[in-house]
């Protein structure tokens, strides 16, 4: 299990993308959401940005989610910090769910 | 990093009214270029494809192609409308590092879409240019005009690029409208926007091109011949025509000297042997002469009317027609890249300029030419 790792995700599809980049198995994303594990002080926590269900530029989105990353990782995020957090996950998607772009940051190169 | 990046093969399906859906099109053309070329998909390292939400009727244009252009679960991305930033948008690609291959292609039906001017005129914001109908045709009229009267240019001048590249055309396979007419000939044909007449305007036609670019390593394992990309580059200009002197060519004098040097060229007229420049309305052609440096501004009518840039001449501009003999919108770009690369194959048939070995790639985009990629290639 990856630590310390900060999703900031799109809101939308959320449950679906836990379920498809392996955060869990099929049909379960409902878990890390009933048990916390996505929450803010959970162990994943999940759009601290308050993600896509919060704020849609739908051209700016997935540039959004990558510069709410970015902020989490330089430890920037001020009152939406994820404490210690040194690998983010983000994701842009587009099409009905046909394209997906992921990109993995951290604070070691 | 790869500091060299190749065309190894190239592919295209260009007409009128051609029987056959924007999928099937650019799975055509994928297909025909990667057997060509002898990859597989599997091998293929990244695509970028070119089309228009506007040029398909549809939202997110590309998802309704990718897999016909060999996408399927690969990466793969877009390049919005001008397939010649596709070619761009490959070459760093590849140049990254990431990808030793990239399949480029550009696709484009105008027999299923609405006609240039309505869909250009959505390219006009809608409080201020649009109301006043500016849309590519009206821009390139308003162009045509502040040429005509500056450089005292006669009209005429614009009907002799259109018998010069319809004439080309007609010995090209993929030419949508190819005629052996007179300057009288186009001077009759209906006015579109004054000065510009019908046969001084693009056709709306329908085409795929796909280009498939190498890095070294690869482009000598797959090829013994590749066509290098010694130069590349692309510059915007303001977006409000009332903003920039439309004779100016500044996006396009930047990004060409740009290119030069990355080329190494220092006398585009001397040096390169062909060129195959986007001149979707007549007089541009001649604008764009001036802007890529084979002239002097104002001075493009005489480089026509010397023959410098016929077929014999010393350098022929447009063997295959261009854009006013064959329009596929987005694919243009990638048209140009894939006609110059034929010519330096010496593969050009019989609009071969003989001996080539630098041809230079152009493309536009926008109202007026606001923006402008310029290639250059070389044996």
């Amino acid at each position: 299990m990856v630590r310390k790792v900060a999703i900031v995700d799109t809101g939308q599809t959320e449950h679906r993308k836990r379920r498809e980049v392996s955060f869990c198995g099929p049909g379960e994303a409902y878990k890390p959401v009933e048990e916390g594990v996505v929450e803010r002080g959970g162990e994943l926590p999940c759009d601290p940005s308050g993600g896509v269900l919060s704020t849609n530029l739908i051209g700016a989105t997935a540039t959004i989610r990558v510069a709410e990353a970015a902020l989490q990782v330089t430890r920037k995020a001020g009152a939406h910090q994820v404490p210690d957090a040194e690998t983010a996950f983000c994701n842009g998607l587009g099409g009905a769910n046909t394209l997906i772009s992921v990109m993995i940051l951290g604070r070691t190169p | 990093m790869s500091e060299k990046v190749a065309i190894v093969g190239v592919a295209q399906k260009c007409g009128q009214n051609i029987m056959d859906s924007v999928r099937g099109l650019a799975f055509e053309v994928t297909k025909t270029c990667m057997d060509k070329v002898g990859i597989t998909r599997e091998e293929l390292g990244t695509i970028v494809a070119s089309s228009s939400d506007y040029w398909q009727g549809m939202g997110c244009s590309n998802v309704f192609h990718y897999d016909a252009a060999a996408g399927y679960l690969k990466d793969s991305t877009k390049a919005e409308e001008d397939s010649g930033l596709a070619l761009a948008y490959g070459y760093m690609r590849v140049r990254s590092g990431h990808f030793d291959t990239c399949l480029v292609i550009g696709v484009t039906k105008c027999s299923e879409i609405p006609s240039i001017p309505t869909l250009t005129s959505l390219y006009s914001d809608p409080l201020y240019q649009r109301p006043v109908a500016l849309e590519e045709l009206s821009a390139a009229a308003l162009q045509a005009n502040e040429y005509m009267s500056r450089y005292r240019v006669s009209e005429e001048k614009g009907a002799q690029v259109a018998v010069k590249n319809l004439r080309n055309a007609l010995f090209n396979p993929n030419a949508h409208r190819k005629m052996r007419i007179t300057v009288e000939d186009v001077m009759r044909s209906p006015i579109t926007a004054y000065p510009l007449r019908e046969l001084m305007c693009c056709p709306a036609s329908d085409g795929a091109c796909a280009l498939i670019l190498a890095n070294e390593k690869k482009a000598n394992e797959l090829t013994d011949d590749p066509i290098w990309i010694t130069g590349i580059n692309w510059r915007v200009e303001p977006y409000f025509m009332g903003d920039r002197d439309p004779l100016e060519s500044r996006a396009l004098k930047a990004a060409s000297r740009k290119a030069y040097e990355m080329a190494g060229i220092k006398a585009p007229l001397k040096e390169l042997n062909v060129a195959e420049i986007c001149e979707p309305y007549a007089f541009q052609e001649l604008l764009w002469y001036e802007g890529l440096g084979f002239c002097s501004e104002g001075e493009g009518a005489k480089l026509l009317d010397d023959g410098v840039t016929e077929m014999d001449g010393e350098l022929p501009v447009n063997p295959s027609g261009g854009v006013l003999s064959t329009n596929p919108f987005c694919a243009r770009g990638a048209v140009r890249a894939a006609e110059a690369a034929l010519q330096l194959w010496g593969k050009a048939g019989e609009r071969q300029v003989p001996d080539a070995e630098k041809a230079l790639v152009h493309s536009v985009h926008g109202l007026g030419g606001q923006l402008h990629v310029v290639a250059i290639l070389s044996r």
